[in-house]
């Protein structure tokens, strides 16, 4: 039994980070009742944003196993990887709501105009700015693995997803309330 | 991918009205998915490491893969009690507009239904993906976490409709 000896602790660590990102989702009641349908873009923008991490993080891991990291945030690889990241979250954030707005119709659920514009822009400012903030924090994970010469492999992959579910929440959050706010 | 976590979306706008009115159960929703995914990902790269290494054979049969199926069991069974005995002390303190007992009802049934459910998909994705040639590694891990997400959502739907509203 020693791999739950292992793993145990390990899921409990992740229970604490989920149920960090659960209190930024509890209070953030007004704002789910401010912008209706808000609710819909959630679970896909964290699924998406941990998928996103990961596979930043996996490959600045890789790279750096290659050697290729080594003028830091000036190398090319890194430069890539924080660009493809950030177009990619952008992509996929202006997508959410179209699949949300398609689901809906197929669903026979109404969204008001002016809901569905302020989820787009919601959507893709939040995806934007979640996309650079954990792209530079993918990187600062992998060097402080370097650093404290552990596996970046082993750290990036869930350490990222937890961190990115809080703040990806956070931002959510904030956008949200200025931009619900501004138009609803 | 993104297409199903938008379902989970819908899944969680049709209940929204109780998650608003019992603000715990959507405070539950990141944590059981993380913790769907976790057990997912142990366990699938556990599998991925047998079937490289040539520890795990790939077949539903082989012994090491029921061992850790069991082991994954286990460890979502301990892993959400905990936490719903947890949250069910915590209601104690705090008001959580639902009784003790509907919070670990709603948590324990969810986890066993999260926990069966994604250990079910972890397997078959790995065994799939392996037979066709296809590194495990690749494939499961972004697989298992959405639709795990989606399960968990799922399940919660369920029991809250369940427990609370019935």
């Amino acid at each position: 039994m020693r791999v739950m000896k292992e793993s145990l602790p390990f899921l409990f660590l992740c229970a604490a980070g989920g149920a960090a990102a659960g209190l930024v989702l509890g209070s953030m009641e007004y704002i789910f009742e401010l912008v209706p349908g808000l609710i819909v873009l959630v679970p896909a923008m964290i699924d998406m944003r941990g998928n996103i991490s990961s596979t930043m993080g996996s490959r600045l891991g890789s790279a750096h196993h290659l050697g290729l990291m080594e003028r830091g945030l000036g190398s090319s690889i890194v430069k890539e990887n924080i660009k493809s990241t950030v177009a990619l979250s952008v992509l996929l954030a202006s997508i959410l709501p179209i699949l949300f707005w398609f689901t809906s119709f197929a669903l026979s659920i109404t969204i008001e105009l002016r809901a569905l514009i302020a989820i787009y822009l919601i959507s893709i400012s939040t995806g934007f700015t979640t996309g650079v903030l954990l792209s530079f924090i993918s990187y600062f994970a992998v060097i402080m693995s370097i650093k404290y010469d552990l596996d970046p492999d082993n750290l990036s992959g869930p350490a990222l997803t937890t961190v990115g579910d809080v703040l990806t929440l956070l931002v959510l959050f904030f956008f949200a309330y200025f931009i619900g706010g501004a138009i609803l | 991918m993104a297409f199903i976590g938008i379902l989970g979306g819908q899944v969680l706008h049709s209940i929204e009205e109780y998650l608003l009115t019992f603000p715990v159960f959507l405070f539950l929703v990141p944590l059981m998915n993380d913790l769907g995914g976790n057990l997912g990902c142990v366990l699938a790269s556990r599998v991925s490491s047998g079937f490289h290494s040539g520890y795990i054979e790939a077949h539903i049969k082989d012994k090491e893969l029921t061992e850790n199926m069991f082991i994954t069991l286990l460890m979502g069974l301990i892993t959400f009690l905990t936490v719903a005995l947890g949250v069910a002390v915590s209601s104690a303190v705090i008001d959580l507009s639902t009784t003790a007992l509907n919070l670990i009802l709603v948590i324990l049934g969810a986890g066993v239904i999260t926990t069966v459910g994604t250990m079910i998909i972890t397997i078959t994705v790995s065994l799939i993906s392996y037979k066709k040639r296809l590194d495990p590694d690749n494939i499961v891990i972004p697989v298992l976490t959405t639709l795990a997400d989606l399960l968990s959502i799922i399940s919660i739907f369920a029991m809250v409709w369940l427990v609370v509203i019935n």
